[in-house]
């Protein structure tokens, strides 16, 4: 590998926030790497639809904290620049926001001096249905269904994110940004700006950035370090030329091997061989897989295949509100007649409630179909842990249901009962736990967008 | 550190599920024995897998081979959206059973 034109990445965590950067090892992998940047992601749509909804992140405070101050403790003496990728979790504004406090917060505390970028996401409904016609949104198509979506899907969202390629990330580096706080993004693209900014290959440094994105998780250990460590999260350091990449973990007892590194590939999508990114497809079809040394890989031959530019919209609607009744059974007779019982329950509490607006009780029955359900191949088991998720228009409505439900379950009079003083073991005192408001998905759609700068907003701050 | 017996030899090494995307599930089964690999690769059709959950095969999006790790690789599309009221599984991790037991079914054993 020439190193007059290497470039250095260091991803020091799969997600700001997740277990926490174990903090000497990061220390030690910038001062012996020297990197031309620290690239990490924050965020994911994997936790499901309320995060974005609600505003809030799927990682607690101190440890985003924790990380924070971790990297730019190492970072901002050195003036390496930092990008952090779905800011927050969700990266919708609300979510840049909190991270910005949180940079803000920290910077004072430790005087560090620094230009902070903030990148918004956030995409307008106008935007969208400036493309309406015959009530779809033209061009946009659901992954991986191809569904169409509606006027009535954007119209009835909360909150709509797309996710950015690495266009608005080099902008904001060029604009003399040291610190980059981005709204929603392609996770592989927050590794891929730096070094696609420098000119290299858009497919290795695509290619590199999904690898790395996940931070150790693409390593081995070989020997076992992680699980007797409390923030454990490990560096990988990625250097890249426009021929190869090479990936390390930042510990000597982990590993890149070929094969960890292709298992990683497969993490997560439904193709190994070809990702889809905003400004084309990586196609790995060709990508050979060395092993360099005892802990480095090497990995060239990825080919990039530019295609018009598109975006991958989510969005999210609210439906109502929460709240749950969790219990369980150990009666066996009980346990045989459930279905039936909570057949006739629901019956019975939309005949007494539903006068007083919607519901919908879902219910979960753990050791018996709660994982699996109609592909579970076993039967249920001595006892059955259930419990009820009642979704309803209103707080008060959904609270009054669980409470009803618990009572009349646990009174109910079913055939060849003998459990007349009570049937069922309710875990907890309160029984019933108000859950707050439900999103859904109401988007998760691609659609060619000529100029990412008509939905992506940078904003330049000093710290 | 408290030490561990080695697990017992077995012939899936890897054999997992995760959502990609809210609206889709992917597993990957990497085996041992190239050749246990090779027979259940040119064995498995989409429709065992739509079967084994209980899925019309018109569910079932695509399926890979990864002969570089003697993987497989199918997905299928979720029968209901990630983290929906309902969902049993929102970040679909644990999936994998009934796919560990066609596996078993094809290549005949226990």
């Amino acid at each position: 590998m020439s190193d007059a034109t290497a470039i250095t990445i260091v991803t020091p965590t799969g997600c700001i926030g997740n277990r926490g950067i174990d903090r000497a090892t990061f220390a030690a992998v910038v001062a012996e790497a020297k990197p031309d940047a620290i690239a990490v992601d924050a965020g994911s749509i994997d936790c499901g639809p309320w995060y974005l909804g609600a505003g809030r992140e799927h990682s607690p405070l101190s440890h985003i904290e924790w990380d924070i101050e971790t990297i730019l403790a190492e970072a901002v003496p050195r003036r390496i620049p930092v990008i952090i990728g779905s800011a927050g979790g969700s990266g919708a504004r609300a979510h840049v926001d909190r991270t910005l406090d949180v940079i803000r917060r920290i910077a004072h505390t430790h005087r560090h001096q620094f230009r902070l970028a903030a990148i918004y996401s956030d995409v307008p409904p106008a935007f969208l249905l400036g493309r309406a016609k015959g009530g779809v949104i033209e061009g946009a198509e659901r992954v991986p269904d191809g569904a169409p979506l509606s006027v009535e899907a954007v119209k009835t969202s909360d909150v709509i994110v797309g996710l950015m390629g690495v266009g608005p990330m080099i902008d904001a580096l060029r604009a003399g940004a040291d610190v980059i706080v981005a709204g929603r993004a392609v996770d592989a693209a927050v590794i891929a700006a730096f070094p696609a900014s420098r000119g290299i290959d858009l497919g290795l440094a695509y290619h590199m950035g999904d690898i790395m994105e996940c931070a150790e998780t693409c390593a081995e250990e070989i020997t076992p370090t992680l699980r007797a460590m409390g923030r454990n999260r490990i560096p990988i350091v990625g250097r890249i030329t426009n021929e190869s990449f090479e990936l390390k973990p930042g510990l000597a007892s982990m590993a890149c091997t070929p094969e960890s590194c292709l298992m990683h590939s497969a993490y997560e999508r439904t193709s190994l061989d070809r990702i889809k990114v905003p400004e084309g497809t990586v196609d790995r079809s060709t990508a050979r897989y060395e092993r360099v040394d005892a802990n480095t890989t090497r990995i060239s031959g990825t080919r990039f295949v530019a295609e018009p530019h598109s975006i991958l919209f989510e969005g999210v609607r609210r439906i109502g509100f929460r709240s749950i009744f969790p219990f369980a059974i150990r009666t066996p007779r009980m346990i045989a007649a459930i279905d039936g019982i909570l057949a006739d329950v629901d019956r019975i509490e939309q005949a007494v409630f539903g006068p007083m607006g919607r519901f919908r009780i879902h219910w979960h029955h753990y050791g018996r179909n709660a994982v699996l359900r109609d592909a579970e191949p076993e039967g249920a088991g001595h006892e059955i842990g259930l419990f009820a998720d009642v979704v309803a228009d209103n707080q008060a409505l959904a609270h009054d249901v669980a409470y009803d439900l618990f009572t009349r379950i646990g009174f109910w009079r079913y055939p060849g009962r003998t459990t007349t003083a009570g049937n069922v073991a309710v875990t907890l005192s309160p029984a019933v736990f108000d859950a707050g408001a439900v999103y859904e998905f109401s988007m998760y759609h691609a659609m060619p967008v000529a100029d990412s700068r008509a939905i992506f907003k940078t904003e330049m701050f000093e710290s | 550190m408290p030490t561990h017996p080695p697990a017992p030899p077995d012939r899936i090494k890897v054999l997992r599920s995760k959502n990609a995307g809210p609206y889709a599930l992917t597993f990957d089964v990497v085996f041992r024995d190239p050749a246990d690999f090779r027979a259940f690769a040119a064995r498995v059709r989409p429709d065992d897998v739509a079967r084994a959950y209980g899925r019309p095969v018109t569910d079932v999006i695509s399926t890979e081979t990864i002969e570089a790790l003697n993987a497989f690789k199918v997905s299928l599309v979720r029968d209901q959206p990630a983290g929906h009221p309902g969902d049993s599984d929102c970040y679909g991790m644990n999936q994998e059973e009934p796919l560990a037991r066609l596996v078993r079914a094809v290549l005949d054993y226990e």
